[in-house]
């Protein structure tokens, strides 16, 4: 087996030993050994711990423990009271009979958007409901601390809060309520009439107005009205507010008082739902005060405006009707009665026909007995 | 036998040994803290077994200088002996069940060591074939005594070339046989091959020292060369 040839047989050690072999160092390095005896130990130690698999369980079971009780806590610290208090007052609002007129965006929308809004407000509040619902401990609403409302369901309601804030006056929840005769009663906690007229938003005004209607008070009522197209005309409210305005005086016969409101109405939201109407309205308070120069003006501005629009033949017939009248009274001398009864019974149409906020609608829209 | 009979049943199974002939239990299970250096390898062996990490301990502290020192000399350098010892006594401690005899705990530390070492260079080759990295070559200020000679040192240098040139297998038995100074049989229990392939390898080996005529003895070395030629 031996691969060494017999001719070159070695001794039986297989030959001399080197002598300079002897002076190869025996290498010592102790810190080395220190270092490779530490990893022995850590890895010992790592091995003579739980297996792997029950590690990986634990740490798993860990995790779900801690994110168990940061729920909990969570849902302890966000506390129900002040979210259930605001979304309810919130779903209170929108189904409350006052709710459309309030809505900053009823004045400005049609009717098919207005029903569009409040089907989406009803999701939302339904939404709404439901995120608190899970947000509810099962007891203790009251008891809850009074926190923050999570972002989370701010985002779902901040868009239906019209005004939701805790310190709302007794008056104002009583006039959402339709409980006109006794919002009108506890004004006197809120300051008195006056006081609200002078300090009130443009929420509290509108409320003003319509418990001051409600209670046959058409002259408050135009006050609160006023003051809202006076000092909020940016507001989404002061459309609507100049339109009453015009309906409150075009009942009680300021027709010169109504067509300036519908103008106003016209300025402060020149493309609003209500244009139209105001537009025609005021056509009617010029034909009933027999003025054919205004006539005119306002009918061309209807055309230019809506040309498809449906008043546009009934005033031109309108116009056409006072022409011919003007014509007869500059040769007969007695016109003047001559004119109202159709004028009326057209402008009367056109009320009926308009999606509007006449007194009979508001009446309605506000939940008014 | 009355003794035995007022024993518990659980008992009687055991084995009744004279007072004399009975091994203190402080001997089988020491102390936390005792002193295992006394102690021989086939003790501290038989403790580290039963899971005396201290008896474990022992026996590192005991032999590691050694298998340090020996993976340097096979090797030639010291690069990354510190793995080699690392891994050399994770392996031992795994397989301590599989060592028949403890007093031979060195000798089958030795074949631990050669082994990963072995691993490593023919590792270390076959990536220089492909020119990543290659063979780490010598390191003389690791393997040569600070006090030899600068002859020493150079002839030390071309019986290190000279290994590099034959294979691992033959200058791993060279080694263990004229640097070790281990006997033959051990050579080839360690190097984990025959008597007869052991002896083969390093007979390559030494015929590679002459023809390069760098030892041996210059003389001798070229009579023998000149002599077979």
């Amino acid at each position: 087996m031996t691969s060494v040839p017999p001719s070159r047989s070695f001794a039986a050690d297989l030959g001399d030993r080197p002598e300079v072999v002897s002076e190869v160092n025996s290498y010592r390095d102790v810190a080395a050994l220190d270092r490779v005896w530490n990893r022995l130990e850590s890895r010992r130690r790592r091995s003579s711990g739980p297996r792997p698999w029950i590690q990986a369980v634990a740490a798993a079971a860990l995790l779900c423990s801690g994110v168990f009780v940061g729920m909990e806590f969570e849902r302890n610290r966000v506390g129900p009271s002040p979210t259930a208090t605001v979304a309810s007052e919130v779903i209170r609002t929108q189904n409350a009979p006052t709710g459309r007129v309030t809505d900053p965006r009823s004045s400005r929308v049609g009717p098919q958007r207005a029903k569009q809004i409040e089907e989406t407000n009803e999701k939302r509040a339904r939404r709404s409901e439901r995120r608190v619902a899970r947000l509810l401990p099962p007891d203790g609403l009251t008891e809850a601390p009074q926190t923050e409302i999570p972002a989370e369901v701010q985002a779902g309601i901040v868009e239906v809060v019209v005004d939701a804030s805790p310190a709302r006056p007794e008056w104002v929840l009583l006039s959402e309520r339709g409980e006109y005769a006794a919002a009108f009663q506890r004004l006197d906690e809120a300051g008195g009439f006056d006081g609200v007229l002078a300090n009130g938003s443009s929420e509290e005004l509108m409320a003003l107005a319509d418990v001051a209607r409600f209670v046959g008070r058409q002259g408050r009522a135009i006050q609160a009205l006023r003051a809202v197209t006076d000092r909020f005309q940016g507001d989404p409210n002061a459309p609507l507010a100049a339109m009453i305005i015009g309906n409150l005086l075009s009942k009680a016969g300021d027709a010169q008082g109504a067509a300036e409101a519908y103008a106003l109405n016209r300025r402060l939201s020149p493309g609003g739902d209500f244009a139209e109407d105001a537009l025609v309205r005021e056509f009617d308070m010029a034909i009933a005060d027999g003025d054919l120069a205004r006539v005119e003006r306002l009918r061309a501005q209807y055309e230019a405006e809506f040309p498809e629009g449906r008043h546009l033949s009934d005033m031109r017939a309108e116009e056409a009707r006072l022409l011919e009248l003007s014509e007869s009274e500059a040769t007969e001398s007695e016109a003047g009665t001559e004119i109202s009864a159709p004028v009326e019974a057209r402008s009367n149409k056109v009320r009926s026909d308009a999606p509007t906020v006449d007194d009979s609608s508001a009446s309605a829209e506000s939940g008014s007995p | 036998v009355a003794l035995a009979e007022k024993l518990p049943e659980s008992a009687r199974v055991l084995r009744l040994v004279p007072a004399a002939e009975a091994s203190p239990i402080e001997a089988a299970h020491p102390r936390a803290g005792d002193d295992l250096s006394g102690r021989d390898d086939a003790e501290l062996v038989t403790l580290a077994r039963a899971g005396q990490s201290s008896a474990f301990e022992a026996l590192y502290r005991r032999h590691s200088p050694y298998a340090l020192a020996l993976a340097v000399r096979v090797q030639g350098n010291a690069t990354d002996v510190e793995d080699i010892v690392h891994d050399t006594f994770l392996k031992v401690h795994d397989r301590l069940e599989d060592l028949r005899d403890g007093s031979s705990f060195r000798g089958w530390l030795s074949s631990v060591v050669v082994s990963l070492v072995r691993t490593r260079l023919r590792r270390r080759r076959f990536f220089g074939v492909f020119g990543l990295g290659g063979d780490d070559g010598l390191d003389l200020e690791v393997l040569v005594s600070p006090d030899a000679s600068p002859e020493v040192r150079v002839q030390l240098a071309q019986i290190y070339t000279t290994l590099q040139s034959a294979t691992v297998e033959q200058s791993i038995c060279w080694t263990l046989r004229f640097i070790e100074g281990r006997k033959l049989e051990d050579v080839a229990e360690i190097a984990g091959c025959s008597l007869a392939t052991a002896k083969r390898r390093i007979a390559s080996v030494q015929e590679l020292l002459l023809t390069s005529q760098a030892v041996l003895g210059t003389e001798a070395g070229a009579e023998r060369v000149g002599s077979e030629t």
